[in-house]
């Protein structure tokens, strides 16, 4: 499962990939650096200590200093008495600020400082082992983010944001009334631009 | 598997929305300590009758806090249709042992004696508590009858709660001596105080009749281990008692899973996840009956 879900969005990535390797090769010298990398994927390392595979599929738009990020990820936090699944989708814009960065060759390219918006919703599924019952809950989690990107080592890239973020959840059993609150929101994510 | 049926779910949120609980503050429960031993009523608007009812009890130490932390949960248990008594109480140094217990005792009996008055069914009260709440929450499901925990207020005592729901809540002191929380509820060390240590631990408590018990706990909790609630488990199941534990992945004692799977969020516990509130509605019917 986690690995189909990690070929799928290396998957989404290269689709995008695509037009760029069909245009025609460009002359290049010994002289002419290596273009940027325009997109990367990515595995959030918070998610790994909470049960969770997080992975993010990123493309740079270089004209508009921005890039747009899709991201699938799969949970089974409850243990014990309890099991739960959790399925959730996320969608990001970045804004790219001087996209370079310390320890970084890469120029132009999705590194250094960005600001971003990123909406995630969650479909979360709880097993009561004791009773055999399931209760099932939504959450819709709207973030204010801020982060930097290095990228050290050829592609690998580690980026540690951090923000604000709005929940709503949502109750599918409709036996609680919706819940909002605000809240802080770290994470850190380690992946491969190309 | 129940099957999700999201637009009836819809209708009964917006329905829901129109319908806010009423929030009466600061009533007290015990006149002569002011501020300290107030509770904040949540009452679902409705013409039922006998609602079972939730005794909150908020956490930090027993010596920070108060039950403004609490005041999103109770308004959401309040808008399942339960009757919320969220409450304060005296904290450390005012509030060394047993004057917690006495007042969490007095809080319990407040409630049960308005019954009539507030549509509460006296027979069906749980308490709900996280941290230093889990730990008084579990403690006066086991020994209500203890007689230093006998609250010398208006209200008089009360039997157990019909549940309990603690999160992250210490059940052996005697393991956590070291935190100088402990010593300061206890008023001396292990070694001093051994009586005080095993009266105060739930898991020294534990006997045949204790209420249902649902135990929510983080796995990376730095502050109160998890296999605390685990052992807590165990001994009700010995005794024959309806107990269980939801471990949470990811969750510590004030951070967890964030709203994104892949990050954290804080301030989030272990109790306020959408893993745990399905834990506890599942739990508040399956022991109290729905309101």
């Amino acid at each position: 499962m986690r690995a189909a879900l990690a070929l799928g969005a290396l998957a989404v990535a290269l689709a995008g990939a695509a037009p760029a390797a069909a245009q025609p090769s460009q002359v290049t010298t010994d002289a002419a650096p290596a273009p940027p990398p325009r997109y990367d994927v990515a595995l959030a390392l918070p998610g790994l200590g909470a049960a969770a595979l997080a992975v993010d599929a990123e493309r740079d738009l270089p004209a508009r200093k921005l890039s747009l990020v899709t991201g699938l990820a799969v949970r089974r936090a409850a243990s014990g008495d309890y099991s739960s699944s959790t399925l959730a989708i996320g969608v990001e814009a970045r804004r790219w600020l001087k996209r370079r960065a310390i320890w970084t060759r890469h120029r132009d390219a999705m590194v250094g400082w960005y600001v971003g918006g990123r909406l995630d919703v969650s479909l979360n599924r709880l097993h009561d082992d004791v009773m055999d019952s399931d209760h099932g809950q939504m959450v819709v989690a709207a973030s204010a983010l801020a982060g930097y990107r290095i990228a050290p080592w050829r592609g690998l890239e580690l980026t540690p944001m951090a923000g604000v973020t709005w929940r709503t959840e949502l109750d599918l059993d409709g036996r609680l009334p919706a819940a909002r609150r605000a809240g802080l929101t770290f994470g850190l994510a380690a992946g491969w631009m190309f | 598997m129940t099957p999700t049926r999201p637009w009836p779910v819809l209708l009964l949120l917006v329905v829901a929305a129109c319908d806010a609980p009423e929030v009466r503050r600061d009533v007290p429960y015990d006149p002569r300590h002011g501020a300290a031993t107030t509770l904040d009523l949540h009452l679902p608007d409705s013409t039922t009758a006998e609602r079972p009812a939730i005794v909150m009890i908020h956490g930090g130490g027993w010596r920070s806090f108060s039950k403004d932390v609490y005041d999103d949960q109770a308004q959401r248990l309040a808008g399942a249709g339960y009757v919320v008594a969220n409450i304060n109480y005296r904290l450390v140094p005012d509030g060394t042992y047993p004057v917690v217990m006495q007042d969490s005792l007095c809080a319990l009996a407040y409630v049960r004696n308005h019954a009539a008055e507030l549509g509460v069914d006296p027979d069906r009260v749980a308490l709900y508590g996280y941290s230093a709440g889990g730990h008084l929450a579990a403690l006066l499901g086991v020994a209500a009858d203890e007689p230093d925990f006998q609250p010398d207020c208006a209200e008089g005592g009360t039997g157990a709660p019909q549940a309990v729901i603690a999160g992250a809540g210490p059940m052996d002191l005697a393991e956590l001596e070291s935190a100088q929380a402990v010593y300061e509820l206890i008023g001396g060390r292990l070694d001093e105080l051994p009586e005080r240590y095993e009266r105060a631990s739930p898991l020294a408590r534990v006997a045949a009749g204790a209420p249902p018990m649902l135990l929510q706990h983080g796995e990376g909790d730095l502050f109160v281990p998890i296999e605390q609630s685990y052992a807590m488990r165990d001994a009700l199941r010995a005794v024959g008692t309806d107990a269980r534990v939801l471990e949470l992945a990811g969750a510590g004692h004030v951070v967890g899973p964030g709203g994104s799977p892949g990050r954290q969020d804080v301030v989030v516990t272990s109790q306020d996840t959408p893993e745990a509130w399905a834990a506890t509605i599942g739990f508040l019917d399956a022991t109290l009956g729905a309101p």
